[in-house]
C-alpha cells in the first residue's frame, strides 16, 4: 500500500492541508518532509496512525498530551453548542486498486468561556473504508458496533501487531527491539504466519472433547466423577498458565527496564554512594571544624595569659631582683618590725610598758636601730609572698613557646583533616558536576524498584512451574484414567473413536502450529540476514543475524556473540530497516515506510550510507522521511536530492496556531 | 600606712574601648574585667606608654584580685618606681597599673584598628615571639 495523499482537516496544527506523495516518474517514490524542532512533524505520523488504527503513538511531549486534538484556531472560534468535525483522509493504492481511509472525529464545544480542555468533548466517530475497484466501482466499509468493516480493510495492509515495523520513530529505535524482548517481534510473525486459524480450530476439537467427556460422563458416575476432577485440575492449571504469562511478561518487562536503565546509568557516577560519602564528610568537617575552633580558642587562650607574663617580663624580672637583694642583705625576712619602732619612739612607751625618756640611751639606741632596717614588716612580707608568684609568672612566661608549639600543631592537624575533607567534597562535586541529579537519582530508584520485581516475579515463577509440572502430571493421570474407564465401557465404543480422533487432530494442529511458526521465523531471520549484509556498511564484523526462540532479534558478530547491545544508533537502524523489509517480503504486506526522524540517533558516515539505503529501498517501495533542516543537511541531501518525489516543507502560521506546507 | 583603694579604675572615655574590643576580639568577651584590665596594663607596660587618667571610674574591686594578679601590679610599679617603699602605698601602685592600662587599652584599639578582621591573634603571636626572643639571653642565662 502505498500512500497518495493525506488530507487533514482540524487536525491538531493542522487546519486544512493536503500532503501530495505522487510519484514523479523520473524519481523514486521517496518523500521527504521538512520541519523545525517542535513545529509539528511527528503529528503527521500520529495522524497516518490516529487514521487506521484510531491512536497517536508518538505523541512526545507532555504539552502536546494535553492540547486538544481538534485544531485550537478552529475551537478559539467555536460557538458554544455547536459541533466541529475533526478528519484524517489517507488515500492509497495496493495492487491497482484504490482505497481511501477517512476518521473523522466530531466535537462539542461546551457551555462557559472557551477553554482549551474543558470545553471541547469528543463525541461520536466513523471510520470509513472507500474500496475501488479496477472497473472504477465504489464500496463502503464501516466499522459499526461489533462489526469492523473499516478496520478489517486495514488490517490486510498493515495488520495491527505489525504497524510498529513500518510507522516509526528514529527518535526511538532503542525501544524497537528491546522494549518487549521479543514478544512485539513473536506478534509480528504471528500475525504474519497467519496461524490464528489453526488455534481456532485447536481450541475448538478441545471443546468437543470436552462435550464428549460430558455424555460419557452422563453413562456413568464414576466417568462424571473423573471427568468433573478432571475439568476442576484444568480449569486450575489454565488460572496458574495465565499466571505464569502475567508473571513472564513482568519478568521480561523487568529485565528490558533493567537493561535500559543500567544503560541510561553506564558511565554516570554512583549519586546515591557519593551523596552519602558527602553527607559523612560534612558531618565530619562538623566535628573537625568545632575541634579547630577549640584548639584555636586555646591557642588564643595561651597568647592571652602567657602574654600578660611576657609582656611584663621586665618588671618581674627587676622585681626578682629587688627580693633577691634584700634576701641577699638579710632584710627578708625582717627581725624587727621598723614600724614597731617607730610606734615605741612616737609614745615613749617599751612594749614591756616602761617609760623611755627623752635623750635617754634607750631612746638613742632605738634610732640606730631603725636607721639600720630599711624595710617595714609589711613591705618585707609583701615581696616575701610576692616571690612565689613571680616565680610562677616566670615560668609560665618561659613556658610559652612549648605551649604554643603544642596548639600550633594540634591546629595543623586538624587543618589537614579539615582539607582532606574539603578537597574529596570537591571532587565528588566534580564527579556529579554537569549531570542531572534528580535524573540519575530516579533511574537509580526505578533500577532498584524494577530489580525487585524481577527477583519476585523469578520466585513466584518457580513456584508456579512446579506447581503446573504436578498439576500437568496429575492430568495427565486423569486423562488416562477417563480413557479407561471410557475404554471399559462397551457402550462408548464410538464415543471413545470420537475422543481418538479429535485428539489426533489436536496433535496434528499443534505440530503444524509450531512448524509454521518455525518456518516463518527461519524465512525471516535470513531475509533479515540478508538485508542486513546487503545494506551494512561494515559487511565483515558480523557473522550473521538470528531471531532467537524467544524471538529477540540480534546480529552475531564475527567473533561469535550477540552483539545487539553494542550496536551504533545508525547501525540500530540498519537491522530496523532489514527486519521490516523482511516482513515485507514474506508477508506481502507493501505498505509504505515511514520514518520520523531517522537520523535522531545517527552521526558522521553512517548519516550517509542509510541516506543511500533508503533511496535504494524506494526502489521497491514507498518511504516517507520526517527530517528536521539539520537532519537533511548537505551530506544527506546531496544523496537524496535527486532522487526525491516530494520535498515538503512545514512552517507555522504567524499565530503559530496552524501548520503550513510549501514545496522545499 | 596609707589606706587601700577598693577598688581599681579606668578613665571613663576608656570604658567604650574595652567594649569596642571585646565586640571585635572574642576571647576578650569571655574574659572578666580584671584581666581585661591586667592584658591592657600589659600591652601599655610593654610598650612603655603609661598615661595619667584625667578622670577616674571605678572598673572592678580590689577583692577581684588574686595574689598573683597584685604580684604582677606591684613588680610594675615596683620596675617603675625603683623603690620598695611603693609597695606600702597602693594608691600609687594601682594608679601606676591604672595609667599603664589607660594608655594599653588605646593601644590595643589602634593595632585592632590597624589589622584585618580576625588577624589580630596571628598579629599577637607575632609580637610575642619578639618578646619572647627578647627574653632569650636571661632565660638561658638563668637556665645556666
Amino acid at each position: 500500500m502505498r500512500i497518495k495523499s493525506l488530507k487533514l482537516k482540524n487536525y491538531r496544527q493542522f487546519k486544512d492541508v493536503e500532503v501530495s506523495l505522487n510519484r514523479v516518474q523520473s524519481k523514486k517514490d521517496l518523500h521527504i518532509i521538512i520541519g523545525v524542532m517542535g513545529v509539528g512533524k511527528s503529528n503527521l505520523l500520529n495522524a497516518v496512525n490516529w487514521c487506521l488504527y484510531g491512536e497517536e503513538p508518538f505523541l512526545s511531549r507532555e504539552d502536546s498530551k494535553k492540547l486538544p486534538q481538534l485544531n485550537t484556531k478552529i475551537l478559539r472560534d467555536a460557538s458554544q453548542g455547536n459541533e466541529y468535525r475533526m478528519t484524517v483522509e489517507i488515500n492509497a493504492e495496493s495492487g491497482g486498486k484504490h482505497i481511501t481511509f477517512i476518521r473523522d472525529q466530531y466535537f462539542k464545544i461546551g457551555k462557559g468561556s472557551i477553554g482549551v480542555e474543558s470545553t471541547c468533548r469528543p463525541t461520536r466517530q466513523v471510520f470509513k473504508a472507500v474500496l475501488l475497484d479496477e472497473s472504477g466501482n465504489s464500496k463502503i466499509f464501516q466499522d459499526e458496533e461489533g462489526k469492523k468493516e473499516a478496520t478489517e480493510k486495514v488490517h490486510l495492509f498493515v495488520p495491527y501487531g505489525i504497524k510498529d515495523f513500518f510507522f516509526f520513530d528514529g527518535e526511538r529505535l532503542d525501544k524497537y527491539f528491546r522494549e518487549a524482548t521479543g514478544q512485539n517481534i513473536r506478534n509480528a510473525i504471528y500475525q504474519i504466519s497467519q496461524v490464528e486459524l489453526l488455534d481456532r480450530t485447536q481450541t475448538h476439537m478441545q471443546k468437543v472433547i470436552s462435550d464428549l467427556h460430558k455424555d460419557a460422563g452422563k453413562t456413568d458416575p464414576e466417568i462424571e466423577k473423573t471427568r468433573k476432577e478432571l475439568e476442576r485440575l484444568e480449569e486450575d492449571l489454565n488460572s496458574k498458565l495465565e499466571e505464569i504469562n502475567q508473571c513472564q511478561s513482568q519478568v521480561k518487562t523487568a529485565k528490558a527496564e533493567i537493561k535500559k536503565l543500567d544503560d541510561n546509568l553506564r558511565g554516570m557516577p554512583e549519586v546515591e554512594e557519593l551523596q552519602k560519602e558527602k553527607d559523612t564528610l560534612r558531618a565530619e568537617y562538623k566535628t573537625q571544624q568545632e575541634l579547630y575552633q577549640r584548639a584555636i580558642g586555646a591557642k588564643q587562650e595561651i597568647l592571652f595569659l602567657l602574654g600578660i607574663d611576657i609582656m611584663l617580663f621586665p618588671a618581674i624580672e627587676k622585681a626578682r631582683d629587688i627580693i633577691r637583694e634584700k634576701h641577699d642583705k638579710g632584710e627578708i625576712p625582717p627581725t624587727i618590725d621598723k614600724n614597731l619602732l617607730k610606734k615605741i619612739l612616737m609614745e615613749g612607751k617599751c612594749i614591756c610598758e616602761r617609760e623611755i625618756g627623752s635623750g635617754s640611751s634607750e631612746e638613742g639606741a632605738i634610732k640606730k636601730l631603725i636607721e639600720r632596717i630599711s624595710l617595714s614588716r609589711d613591705t618585707s612580707q609583701e615581696l616575701t609572698r610576692m616571690e612565689s608568684y613571680l616565680d610562677s609568672a616566670k615560668d609560665a612566661a618561659k613556658s610559652y613557646l612549648d605551649q604554643n608549639r603544642r596548639t600550633t600543631e594540634q591546629i595543623r592537624i586538624v587543618e589537614g583533616v579539615l582539607k582532606r575533607i574539603t578537597d574529596r567534597i570537591e571532587q565528588i562535586d566534580k564527579q556529579i558536576a554537569g549531570y542531572d541529579m534528580i535524573k540519575i537519582r530516579n533511574w537509580a530508584n526505578e533500577l532498584r524498584k524494577f530489580e525487585e520485581l524481577l527477583e519476585i516475579n523469578q520466585k513466584r515463577l518457580g513456584v508456579l512451574e512446579e506447581i503446573k509440572i504436578n498439576s500437568e502430571g496429575k492430568i495427565d493421570e486423569l486423562r488416562k484414567r477417563l480413557d479407561d474407564e471410557i475404554k471399559k465401557e462397551t457402550k462408548l465404543a464410538d464415543l471413545k473413536n470420537d475422543i481418538v480422533f479429535a485428539k489426533r487432530g489436536i496433535d496434528v494442529l499443534e505440530r503444524s502450529h509450531q512448524e509454521i511458526m518455525e518456518s516463518m521465523r527461519r524465512k525471516i531471520e535470513k531475509e533479515t540476514e540478508e538485508k542486513f549484509f546487503e545494506l551494512h556498511w561494515k559487511k565483515e564484523t558480523y557473522r550473521n543475524v538470528m531471531i532467537k526462540n524467544d524471538y529477540t532479534v540480534s546480529p552475531v558478530h564475527s567473533m561469535g556473540y550477540d552483539c545487539l547491545g553494542t550496536l551504533s544508533g545508525g547501525e540500530r537502524e540498519v537491522l530496523a530497516l532489514s527486519f521490516s523489509l523482511a516482513l515485507h517480503n514474506i508477508s506481502g504486506f507493501d505498505s509504505a515506510i515511514i520514518v520520523d526522524r531517522p537520523f535522531a540517533m545517527v552521526s558522521g558516515p553512517p548519516r550517509e550510507f542509510i541516506s543511500k539505503i533508503f533511496s535504494q529501498i524506494s526502489d521497491e517501495r514507498q518511504i516517507i522521511l520526517l527530517l528536521t533542516p539539520e537532519d537533511y543537511a548537505s551530506d544527506v541531501r546531496d544523496v537524496l536530492e535527486d532522487d526525491t518525489s516530494n520535498a515538503i516543507r512545514l512552517f507555522l502560521s504567524p499565530d503559530e496556531k496552524e501548520l503550513m506546507l510549501e514545496a522545499y | 600606712m596609707a589606706s587601700v583603694p577598693d577598688r581599681l579604675n579606668i578613665d571613663p572615655k576608656d570604658r567604650e574601648l574595652y567594649e569596642k574590643i571585646s565586640e571585635e576580639v572574642s576571647l576578650f568577651q569571655e574574659k572578666n574585667r580584671k584581666e581585661q584590665f591586667l592584658f591592657a596594663v600589659a600591652f601599655g607596660f610593654s610598650n612603655g606608654m603609661r598615661v595619667p587618667l584625667k578622670s577616674r571610674d571605678g572598673f572592678f574591686l580590689k577583692k577581684d584580685l588574686k595574689m598573683e594578679d597584685e604580684a604582677l601590679i606591684n613588680a610594675v610599679a615596683l620596675h617603675d618606681e625603683d623603690d620598695v617603699g611603693i609597695l606600702s602605698d597602693k594608691a600609687s601602685v594601682y594608679r601606676i597599673a591604672e595609667e599603664y592600662a589607660h594608655a594599653g587599652i588605646k593601644l590595643l584599639t589602634e593595632k585592632i584598628a590597624s589589622v584585618e578582621f580576625g588577624s589580630f591573634w596571628k598579629q599577637f603571636e607575632k609580637h610575642m615571639q619578639e618578646a619572647y626572643g627578647s627574653l632569650e639571653p636571661k632565660k638561658h642565662a638563668e637556665d645556666k
